[in-house]
């Protein structure tokens, strides 16, 4: 137990260490500035998503009992919490669990396989129990209040909001212990966590869409909206719930409806960790040693036939960026799909809504054109806005960072390639999109292809600006790749930057189209302008971050 | 060839000076061995020859470029193997080589020959198109220092070089520096193996707390003292030093 103890409070302070009130206190010292915005941020962050949430489920409780349904407030928080848990967790458990940096160096010491895995999947149940508190408790207690339930019901919402992340959370363990083993036996391991993290990341948003899918163009107001998606979406929470029985139980159970299966699904969350400890045990330790090993790739020899061709600087550095990016699979998983994800979002967004394209099509012929032009724009900027591709082009270099400084290559050649590469990606996304828009929605090409230029000097804009923070105050002491692009501070900066400028455009069009009642072109010709200008002042802060502080000296 | 001229670094958390009014010159045809205790400002030193720090105070020139004012070209002319080794392990080691050449602007002939030679000097011919990251330590090592040598520059700067070397590996790259001192070229490199400072180097540079204690010959190091070691004289010379990190 003292063991369990240990490693556990290793692992929270390590994840956690910057939030311990004396390296606050340190970090309050050292950098003022940056601390209080990176706690200004989280806060903000806390305040819009928890206030979004609220405010949807306030909304959504009042349409919920006029429709005599109260009750599917409560299995939405269920099935979001199991979903978000099933997937959401599923890298972060992955990566407590099999690719650590300290496997080898936990392997060496004298503590049971079994003890690791607990004090590791406890870890993982803490903070997926942190983040359920926010889909279960809100939305349980609104629900509590609306309809006047008993004490009883807050104490089985309690039980319900500590063990909803258990099962997933075992299901996953079991899963990536299965995707571990594979992937080891292949000598191309890293490609299959590539594809099947991307794979899985389609898998989610096709079944967030089939989720909140339209269900109809009739809907004229927001309410009237949100019924139409309460009544259309009732039969497909409630398959989603068969799907996972587990789920429909907890949600019957904290409802009252079904005490004996309520009771049969605490048991089976309380045994699942014990069974899950007990079987991986036997096989974590040589399974947590898999991924630090030396890959067995077979040994590719000398042949003299390996082009020896010879290119320019830029070449060189592009070619570095995009191979880096293809091979990690950390930066492929989460620059690739955000790239990608407008023309995703055209197909996704097809497929679901089935027949009612037609309607979408009919809905687009009854727009202002601007409007039009605005709203694929806007959509396509606002994913443009999180490539975290450029916002941590500089930090990826972690500690290669001062070698490329010794080498005889402009600064403005380093960071012309980095450009290159993360918006070339983001700009292949979003060509692919309105290619696809192009081809699915006739009748509307003027204002794709004007959204199109409109979106890549958004990007360029927003490119630009990212990279210059990036530039400016990169996160070099990285340990592990992951930590490069997910805990980076200047990847969320760089995205409300980005939607700061957004919803500035926004209100302009608004005017243009609203005030001063102006047609298409002039609108478009005005929002160009203003960007061309945004992009030209991007650049110089670019270029000007480049000169001063790439190579920092 | 090296000219450092009164240079000075403080880094700014710390207000200590990493290195102190440090000036030495290291000739054509010299092997300057640069040792001292863990923190004593080598890496710093290190650092501001190849471009990557630049100096508060005083100046740097290599062949005649100055590091702050023609740092380019004062680049070109280095060949600079770092200390540790995890560079872009994602590339395969041919990948990583032809991105040197590139940098280095390196004809397609003159790249295929070059990177022929080492290859087989280092016997790294059977891995050379795997993936950096299912090398060894020691291949690592020979694989930058084979991309540091790409265009054949005048003044190599070795930061620990013989680090995770095998002995025979080791012995070859030795055999290279003093083939390149011979040639009218310049090493400089900085070692915690003293023994190899004190057979290989035509001269030594000891620092400590970022001020160069003393440069010379281990002759002129010795100065008059017979028998006494290069260890014996660091010692002396890093006596209130010790390990300072």
């Amino acid at each position: 137990m003292k063991s369990f103890i240990a490693l556990l409070r290793l692992q929270l302070l390590s994840r956690y260490a910057d939030m311990k009130p004396r390296n606050l206190k340190t970090a309050l010292k050292e950098k003022k500035g940056r601390t209080i915005g990176m706690i200004i941020a989280i806060i903000f962050l806390i305040a819009y998503l928890g206030g979004m949430l609220f405010f949807l489920e306030t909304k959504m409780i009042d349409i919920l009992i006029r429709l005599h349904m109260p009750e599917m407030l409560v299995t939405l928080a269920v099935v979001l919490a199991t979903t978000g848990t099933l997937v959401m967790a599923f890298f972060f458990t992955l990566s407590v669990l099999y690719l650590g940096r300290d496997a080898t160096h936990l392997a060496s010491l004298p503590i049971k396989p079994r003890t690791l895995l607990s004090a590791k999947l406890t870890q993982v149940w803490i903070s997926e129990t942190c983040i359920d508190a926010l889909l279960i408790l809100p939305a349980c207690i609104l629900y509590g209040v609306k309809t006047g339930a008993e004490a009883l019901f807050y104490v089985r919402m309690v039980v319900v909001w500590l063990l909803i992340a258990l099962l997933p959370i075992c299901l996953i363990a079991f899963l990536s212990s299965v995707l571990i083993r594979l992937s080891a036996l292949w000598k191309h391991r890293e490609t299959i966590m590539t594809v099947g993290g991307i794979a899985f990341l389609i898998a989610y948003m096709f079944l967030m869409s089939n989720l909140g899918g339209m269900t109809g163009g009739s809907a004229t107001d927001g309410g009237a909206m949100m019924e139409s998606f309460v009544t259309g979406s009732a039969s497909r929470f409630a398959s989603l719930t068969k799907m996972f029985p587990p789920a429909e139980w907890a949600a019957e159970g904290m409802l009252g409806q079904n005490n004996q299966m309520f009771l049969v699904w605490i048991l089976i969350s309380l045994a699942a960790p014990v069974v899950t400890v007990w079987l991986l045990g036997y096989s974590y330790r040589k399974l947590s040693m898999l991924q630090s090993e030396t890959p067995s790739g077979t040994k590719k020899k000398f042949t003299g036939r390996e082009s020896f061709a010879a290119g320019g600087q830029l070449k060189a550095c592009v070619l570095r960026e995009v191979k880096t990016i293809l091979r990690v699979p950390s930066y492929a998983t989460n620059i690739l799909p955000i790239c990608f994800m407008p023309l995703l979002m055209v197909i996704i967004f097809s497929v679901s809504i089935g027949k009612a394209g037609e309607s979408l099509g009919a809905l687009f012929q009854s727009m202002h054109p601007a409007l039009i032009m605005g709203i694929l724009a806007a959509m396509m900027a606002y994913m443009a806005g999180m490539n975290p591709a450029l916002s941590t082009a500089v930090t990826r270099e972690g500690k290669g960072h001062d070698f490329l400084t010794a080498l005889p290559v402009p600064t403005m050649t380093f960071i012309r390639a980095k450009f290159i590469v993360g918006y070339g990606f983001g700009a292949a996304g979003v060509i692919a999109a309105s290619v696809a828009l192009l081809i699915m929605y006739p009748g509307v090409e003027l204002q794709v292809i004007m959204a199109l230029v409109l979106c890549l000097l958004f990007s360029y804009v927003n490119s630009a600006l990212a990279l210059s923070r990036d530039i400016k105050k990169p996160k070099l002491d990285w340990v592990t790749e992951q930590e490069a692009v997910k805990q980076n501070f200047g990847v969320m900066i760089s995205m409300f930057v980005s939607w700061g400028i957004l919803i500035a455009l926004a209100a302009l069009t608004y005017v243009l189209i609203d005030k001063l009642h102006l047609e298409l072109l002039p609108i478009f010709g005005i929002l160009a302008g203003a960007l061309v200008i945004l992009a030209i002042a991007a650049h110089a802060i670019m270029k000007n971050n480049a000169e001063k502080y790439y190579c920092k000296g | 060839m090296i000219e450092i001229q009164n240079v000075t670094k403080t880094y700014s958390k710390n207000k200590k000076k990493a290195v102190d009014d440090l000036s030495l010159t290291v000739k054509g045809g010299e092997l300057f061995g640069f040792i001292g205790p863990n923190g004593a400002g080598k890496t710093t030193t290190i650092k501001m020859l190849t471009g990557v720090l630049k100096p508060d105070e005083g100046s740097i020139t290599m062949a005649g470029h100055r590091m702050d004012s023609e740092r380019l070209e004062a680049q070109r002319l280095i060949g600079f193997v770092p200390d540790g080794n995890d560079l872009y392990d994602r590339l395969s080691g041919m990948e990583y080589l032809n991105f040197m050449a590139d940098i280095y602007q390196v004809s397609a002939s003159r790249r295929k020959a070059h990177i022929e030679k080492y290859l087989h000097i280092f016997e790294l011919e059977d891995a050379i198109n795997s993936q950096v990251r299912t090398y060894s330590k020691g291949m690592k090592q020979k694989l930058v220092v084979i991309g540091a040598l790409i265009h054949n520059p005048p003044i190599w700067i070795l930061d620990e070089p013989l680090g995770g070397l095998d002995p025979r590996a080791a012995h070859l790259l030795k055999e290279e520096m003093i083939r390149h001192c011979n040639e009218g070229n310049t090493v400089f490199f900085s070692t915690h193996v003293l023994e190899v400072a004190e057979k290989l180097c035509t001269r030594i540079g000891v620092i400590d707390h970022g001020t160069l204690r003393a440069q010379g010959t281990l002759e002129e190091l010795r100065s008059g003292e017979k028998g006494a070691s290069l260890e014996d004289l660091f010692l002396q010379l890093t006596d209130d030093g010790g390990d300072n990190e």
